[in-house]
C-alpha cells in the first residue's frame, strides 16, 4: 500500500511541475498540492498493514482526520504570521527608501564617481544595486530602480544584455541577504509547534547569507568587465519615457539607512522589524519628511500601504505554501518507503547533483522554492538532511536561477520588455554565469553544512 | 477626484492580491494632437533641447544651469562646425554618399525596436550602423496625419544617417573634437577620474544632422513623434516634458530681462 500511495505521490509531484513550467498560477498550484497531499496519506494511513511501516512513524501514520487537516489547513498558515510580519515591516522600509529619494540619490551618487567609464560604472552600480536590494523588495521597487539605471548604463553604451542581465543579478545578489525574502524561505522550515528552525539571525546563516551575496556580485562585476574588456561601445539613438522629475535634497548621511537594518541586527542584535523601524525613521527625519505631526501620519500611511501592495502578489502564495509544507511532513513515510534506498542520502552526492542539475531552477522548476521545488524539498526532508544544509541547498537556485534571471519572474519580464531584448540572449548572457555561482555557492554549502 | 483616486487605490489593492501584477502606476499624460505636437516642437529652441538632453545625462547633478547653457551653446556649435568640416573633407553632404565615402557599413534592420526603450539607430564602432527601420514604416502613419516634414522616409534616414555619422566623425577625431576634450573631474586630490558628458555628444550630434540635411527643426523632435508611433502615452509624456522645459526657460529668460530693465 505504502508503495502505491509514494507512486501517486509522485505523480502528482510531477504533475506540479507540469503545471509551473506551463506558468499555473502556484497559488492554486499549492493549494491542491496541500489538498492531494494530505488526501493521499490519510488514505494510506487508513489500509496500510504493514506493523514495521506503521511503528516507525508514530504520530505521522496513525494521525487522526481533524488532526491532519487542523495541521495542515490551520496551524500551517497561522505558524507563517511571524514572517508576514517581517515581510510586511520590511516592504514599509523599502517604500520609504524609494519615497524619500534615498535609493535614487544612491544611484546617481554612484554614476558621478564613474563619469563615462562603462566598467567602472557596472561596478559601481551592481554594488549600490546589490547593497539596495539586501533591504528592498518587490516588484514594484525593482521597476522604480530599473527605470533610473537601465537608460544611464544605455547612455554610456553599454549592451542592452548586459546592461539587463548585470543590473537583475545584481538585484539578486542583495537578495541572498534581504530579510523579506529569507523570511519567505525561513517559513518552508517550521516545526511541529509552528516555530522557525532556522531564523534570519542564526549566525551560521547569516555567514553564508553574506558569501552568497559577496559570490554573485563578484560573478556580476568579472560579467561586466569581460563582456567589456573589448570596449566595442555602442552609440544608440533611442528615446524612453519621460524624464521623472528628481527627488528633493538628500542629506549625504541618508545614504547609509538601505544597509541600517541589516548593519544593526548584526552588530548589535537588533530584532530586524525594530531595524526596520529605526531605518524607516532616521530616513524620513534626515530627509525632513516629518515635519509636522499630521504630515508624518501621511507620509507612513501612505507608505505602509504602498508597502504592502508591492508584496501582496506573494503573501497569497505564501500563505498556501504552509499548508503544502504541513502536508508533505505527512507524505514523509510514504516516500521515505519508496525513494529511501533510490535517493542518496550522502550530502556530497546531493551537492554535486544541485550544482550540476542548478539550471533545474528555472521556469518553476524542482530546483526553486517559488515553483514545484516545494515539492523536491518535501521528499528531501524526508530523507533526514539537516535544516541549515537544505536551507542553503535548496535556496541558492531559487535566488540565482529563478529571481536572478528566470522569465517567469514578473520582474526580470518587464526587464527584457523594457529593453526589447530576447529571452534567448538574456539568457545566453546570464545563464552561464548564473550556473557558475550555484556551482561555487553548492561547494561553499557542503563545505560549511554538508 | 477624491473619490476616483481612492477607487484606483483600491483597484491596486485588489489587483495586487489577485497576482495581477506589480503596484508601478505608469502615469497619464494629458492627450495631445500629433499635428499640434509637431507644431509646436518645430519652434523649441536648442537652448531646450538641450536642458531636455541634459535631463538624461548621468552626471546631470554636478553642472549649475548657467554651465549647462555654455556646454549646449559649444555641443550646437561643434555639430554644425564638422558637419560643415566633413561635406568639405568629403565634398558631398549626401548622407549616403557620405557614409560611403567614409568607409562605413550601413546596415537596415526591420527589428521592431519598442519597448520601454524605443531604439532609432545605433553605431558600433568602429564602422557600423544600422538604422531600425521599423520605427521609420511605423513613422509613416504619422507624416500622414501631421504632415511633418521631417517624418517623410527618405529624410527620416537621412537624419538618423547623419545623426549616427557624427558618431564615426568623433570616434575618428576624439583627440581634436569638442564633445570628447571636454573633461569634468570627477574625484578629489589626489585621485583622478575625468570623464566626458555624454549628453555633449548627443546635442552635437543633432545639429551635426540638422546642418547636414539642411532641416530647420532640431531632429530632437524625432523623440517626441517617433515614440507615438509605439505608445502614444509615452509620448505624451516626452512632450509635456519638452514644453515644461520650455515654460521654465521663457519664466528665467523673463526674470534675467526684468532684472537687466531694473539694472539699466
Amino acid at each position: 500500500m505504502e508503495y502505491i500511495i509514494g507512486i501517486l505521490l509522485l505523480i502528482s509531484f510531477v504533475g506540479l511541475a507540469v503545471y509551473a513550467v506551463r506558468g499555473g498560477n502556484l497559488m492554486m498550484g499549492m493549494l491542491i498540492m496541500g489538498v492531494i497531499w494530505t488526501v493521499l496519506p490519510l488514505i494510506g494511513n487508513t489500509f496500510a498493514t504493514n506493523p514495521d511501516f506503521i511503528a516507525a512513524y508514530p504520530g505521522v501514520t496513525d494521525i487522526s482526520f481533524v488532526d491532519a487537516i487542523t495541521k495542515v489547513f490551520q496551524s500551517g498558515p497561522e505558524g507563517w504570521g511571524s514572517v508576514l510580519v517581517n515581510v510586511v515591516f520590511g516592504a514599509w522600509f523599502g517604500r520609504v527608501l524609494l519615497e524619500t529619494g534615498i535609493a535614487d540619490a544612491l544611484i546617481r551618487k554612484a554614476v558621478e564617481l564613474g563619469g563615462d567609464k562603462p566598467i567602472v560604472i557596472c561596478v559601481l552600480l551592481s554594488t549600490v544595486t546589490t547593497a539596495i536590494f539586501s533591504t528592498l523588495f518587490g516588484a514594484g521597487a525593482v521597476v522604480a530602480i530599473g527605470v533610473i539605471i537601465l537608460p544611464i548604463l544605455m547612455s554610456l553604451g553599454i549592451p542592452k544584455t548586459l546592461s539587463i542581465g548585470s543590473f537583475m543579478m545584481s538585484v539578486g545578489a542583495g537578495m541572498y541577504l534581504n530579510p523579506v525574502l529569507s523570511g519567505q524561505f525561513l517559513a518552508f522550515f517550521l516545526g511541529e509547534d509552528g516555530k522557525q528552525l532556522i531564523t534570519y539571525d542564526d549566525p551560521a546563516r547569516l555567514r553564508w547569507a553574506v558569501i552568497g551575496l559577496a559570490v554573485q556580485l563578484v560573478l556580476v562585476i568579472t560579467m561586466c568587465a569581460f563582456t567589456l574588456r573589448k570596449k566595442k561601445t555602442v552609440h544608440a539613438w533611442s528615446a524612453s519615457a519621460a524624464r521623472k522629475a528628481r527627488p528633493g535634497y538628500v542629506p549625504t548621511p541618508a545614504l547609509i539607512a538601505p544597509i541600517l537594518p541589516v548593519l544593526l541586527l548584526v552588530i548589535f542584535n537588533v530584532p530586524i522589524i525594530l531595524g526596520f523601524i529605526i531605518g524607516s525613521f532616521y530616513a524620513l527625519i534626515i530627509c525632513g519628511r516629518l515635519k509636522t505631526f499630521r504630515g508624518a501620519c501621511r507620509v507612513l500611511n501612505k507608505d505602509f500601504y504602498d508597502g504592502v501592495v508591492d508584496t501582496a502578489p506573494l503573501v497569497g502564495f505564501l500563505l498556501m505554501i504552509p499548508m503544502f509544507n504541513k502536508a508533505a511532513e505527512l507524505c514523509v513515510p510514504y516516500f521515505n518507503a519508496l525513494l529511501g534506498n533510490v535517493i542518496p542520502n550522502n550530502t556530497l552526492i546531493i551537492s554535486i547533483a544541485f550544482a550540476v542539475l542548478a539550471p533545474l531552477g528555472l521556469f518553476r522548476g524542482p530546483f526553486t522554492l517559488f515553483g514545484c521545488g516545494a515539492a523536491t524539498l518535501g521528499i528531501l526532508k524526508g530523507i533526514g538532511f539537516s535544516t541549515p544544509y537544505l536551507y542553503a541547498l535548496m535556496v541558492i537556485p531559487s535566488i540565482t536561477m529563478n529571481v536572478s534571471i528566470c522569465m517567469t519572474q514578473s520582474w526580470i519580464a518587464w526587464g527584457v520588455s523594457y529593453a526589447k531584448v530576447s529571452t534567448r540572449e538574456h539568457l545566453k548572457k546570464t545563464l552561464p554565469v548564473a550556473w557558475i555561482i550555484c556551482a561555487i555557492m553548492q561547494a561553499i554549502t557542503y563545505i560549511m553544512f554538508g | 477626484m477624491e473619490g476616483s483616486r481612492k477607487k484606483e487605490k483600491w483597484n491596486r489593492l485588489v489587483d495586487a492580491f489577485s497576482l495581477k501584477g506589480t503596484s508601478y502606476v505608469v502615469p497619464q499624460y494629458p492627450q495631445v494632437e500629433p499635428e499640434q505636437m509637431a507644431e509646436e516642437l518645430s519652434e523649441i529652441s536648442e537652448t531646450v533641447w538641450g536642458m531636455y538632453a541634459f535631463g538624461r545625462e548621468p552626471l546631470e547633478g554636478k553642472f549649475t544651469r548657467e554651465q549647462k547653457y555654455r556646454y549646449i551653446a559649444k555641443a550646437n556649435a561643434c555639430g554644425r562646425e564638422w558637419a560643415d568640416r566633413v561635406a568639405k573633407e568629403y565634398g558631398t553632404n549626401d548622407p549616403k554618399l557620405l557614409a560611403e565615402r567614409m568607409g562605413m557599413k550601413v546596415l537596415k534592420k526591420k527589428t521592431p525596436t519598442g519597448g520601454g526603450i524605443v531604439l532609432f539607430a545605433q553605431f558600433v564602432q568602429p564602422d557600423e550602423i544600422t538604422i531600425f527601420t521599423d520605427c521609420i514604416a511605423k513613422a509613416q502613419h504619422i507624416y500622414k496625419v501631421c504632415g511633418c516634414p521631417l517624418l517623410e522616409a527618405e529624410k527620416l534616414t537621412s537624419v538618423l544617417l547623419s545623426h549616427e555619422l557624427f558618431h564615426a566623425v568623433e570616434e575618428r577625431h576624439e583627440k581634436e573634437i569638442y564633445t570628447r576634450t571636454e573633461k569634468v573631474e570627477l574625484w578629489r586630490r589626489p585621485f583622478s577620474n575625468r570623464s566626458s558628458i555624454v549628453c555633449l555628444s548627443e546635442i552635437a550630434a543633432m545639429a551635426f544632422a540638422a546642418q547636414m540635411t539642411g532641416i530647420e527643426v532640431s531632429p530632437y523632435m524625432l523623440d517626441v513623434l517617433l515614440v507615438y508611433a509605439y505608445d502614444q502615452n509615452a509620448a505624451w509624456g516626452l512632450y509635456e516634458e519638452v514644453c515644461s522645459l520650455r515654460a521654465e526657460e521663457q519664466k528665467l529668460q523673463e526674470k534675467r530681462e526684468n532684472k537687466n530693465i531694473c539694472l539699466d
